[in-house]
């Protein structure tokens, strides 16, 4: 390969990039004219200066200061500046033919956080808006099913019957877009409000969430008993984590049989609270169990094409779970049913004060 | 024996008017405002035995609707029930903390509705005696 400092100048001016290449001082030796507009520099400050003095901002100085003195061998930033933004890579080059320099990488992603921002604002807005309607709807319909009205005909009464059941099925895969939505745009921490409790309680008030959508979750205070000592405390969300072990119990209530019982068995764990959920259902296969806590997935056999679900149950559990400093995982052989291990802080030392 | 007096205070319309149907059909009297200064006047007037009040509505928020009613004699021994968007733990404590008396997670059931308010009409006649 001929000397590439020779023909580098030919290509940096057709890149969409910004481009600063430094050298072992940290002196501008090449650049681009789009680096200098999107960093807001004039060529002038370049000459005989170092990228760091000539580039004001605090967090570009910082991270050319990490790959060049600190040895690291990429940093990575966002930079603002009039209303635009950027993504700066600051890399070492890999030596031989490069030898010592530093490339400096500016990308325009201002164009990518507007998009961002409105995709954002737009699912919010929409799944805001749904919610009022579907409380709505939710609320009339539990008073027709409620039988206070009188003279209404039987038909009505199982229509009505069978709509405020699918208004709570509605209702719980509104919740769980609305959580997956946070999930992926980082935000499922925003909504937190972490309290510590006992984690007994989550598990009755999950019990008590399922009782109120049709299918195997119908009957779950009766078919799971909870053991150990359900009256050790975490410090979590309580909705959240509320929400997770509703998941992972519809799961256990759907893939054992009836009557057969759950075990939820609460116990202290190296400081941590564990919680496992043992059912004595067909298990989980081995190619399936990888996969389980993915988005969407659904195992194909005769037993899990009958369960209605959209397959986000377990991610949102693994999700909750994880932001709240948690771990969960699954131990299953086909024929011998599945234990879910849910992990979470210990909330019984008061917070230190920082 | 009269019926108890609800009042509701929510921006969501429909919401308000589908739960005061369903507690008239559960024998309650209800009135329904879709807004804070609305429900602070209505609740000196109209004098209601326990007040349902939305905290995340826009403008004067729920919380601060609650705060006036406390500072208000004429309307601070009226137990009030605030509607939240999540469940917490243990809700009440934190209701409570605030000065109401109770606090139920939108949506709602309707039994547990009737259930709360049920428990805290009767605490307020009971006072009363």
């Amino acid at each position: 390969m001929s000397d590439m400092s020779v023909d580098a100048g030919c290509f940096l001016d057709a890149l969409p990039v910004g481009i600063l290449v430094l050298g072992a001082g940290g002196e501008v030796q090449a650049h681009n004219d789009l680096a200098l507009e999107m960093l807001g520099i004039d060529v002038e400050a370049l000459l005989g200066a170092t990228a760091s003095e000539a580039l004001g901002d605090a967090t570009l100085r910082d991270a050319i200061g990490q790959v060049l003195e600190k040895g690291a061998s990429k940093a990575h930033v966002s930079y603002q500046r009039d209303g635009q933004s950027f993504a700066v890579t600051v890399s070492r080059a890999d030596g031989g033919a490069c030898g010592e320099r530093t490339v400096i990488a500016v990308t325009d992603t201002t164009h990518f956080k507007q998009m961002e921002r409105v995709k954002e604002q737009f699912v919010e807005t929409v799944l805001h808006k749904l919610r009022g309607p579907l409380a709505t709807v939710k609320t009339s319909l539990s008073v027709l099913d409620s039988g206070r009205i009188p003279g209404m005909p039987d038909e009505a009464r199982e229509i009505v019957d069978m709509s405020y059941h699918e208004v709570n099925r509605l209702n719980a895969l509104l919740n769980d877009l609305r959580s997956l939505f946070l999930i992926d745009i980082g935000l499922a921490g925003k909504d937190m409000d972490v309290e510590v409790f006992a984690l007994g309680d989550a598990v009755s008030a999950a019990l008590r969430d399922l009782g109120r959508l049709p299918g195997p979750g119908e009957r779950a205070a009766e078919r799971v008993s909870l053991e150990g000592d359900p009256s050790l405390r975490v410090r979590a969300d309580f909705s959240m984590i509320k929400q997770a072990l509703f998941h992972v119990l519809r799961n256990a209530l759907a893939y054992s049989n009836e009557p057969d019982p759950v075990r939820v068995t609460v116990t202290e764990e190296s400081g941590m609270v564990a919680a496992r959920v043992r059912d004595a259902g067909e298990g989980i296969a081995p190619n399936d169990l990888p996969h389980i806590f993915s988005r969407f997935y659904r195992g194909d056999t005769p037993v899990t094409r009958n369960i209605e679900g959209n397959g986000l149950g377990l991610f949102l559990a693994k999700s909750f779970i994880e932001i709240m400093g948690g771990t969960i995982y699954c131990e299953s052989l086909p024929g011998k049913g599945a234990v879910f291990c849910l992990r979470l802080p210990a909330g019984d030392e008061e917070p230190e004060a920082k | 024996m009269s019926s108890v007096k609800v009042l509701i205070v929510d921006d969501e319309k429909l919401l308000v008017k589908s739960t005061s149907m369903a507690l008239k059909y559960a024998g309650f009297e209800t009135v329904g405002v879709l807004d804070g200064p609305e429900g602070l006047r209505v609740a000196r007037e109209w004098g209601p035995e326990v007040i349902l009040l939305d905290v995340m509505m826009p403008g004067m928020d729920g919380w601060s609707v609650l705060e006036r009613l406390k500072q208000d004699e004429g309307t601070r021994e009226i137990p009030v029930i605030v509607f939240t968007a999540k469940e917490y733990s243990d809700g009440r404590a934190l209701a409570r903390s605030r000065g109401a008396a109770d606090y139920l997670a939108k949506p709602f059931e309707l039994e547990e509705l009737e259930a709360v308010i049920r428990r805290y009409a009767k605490a307020g006649e009971d006072e009363h005696e």
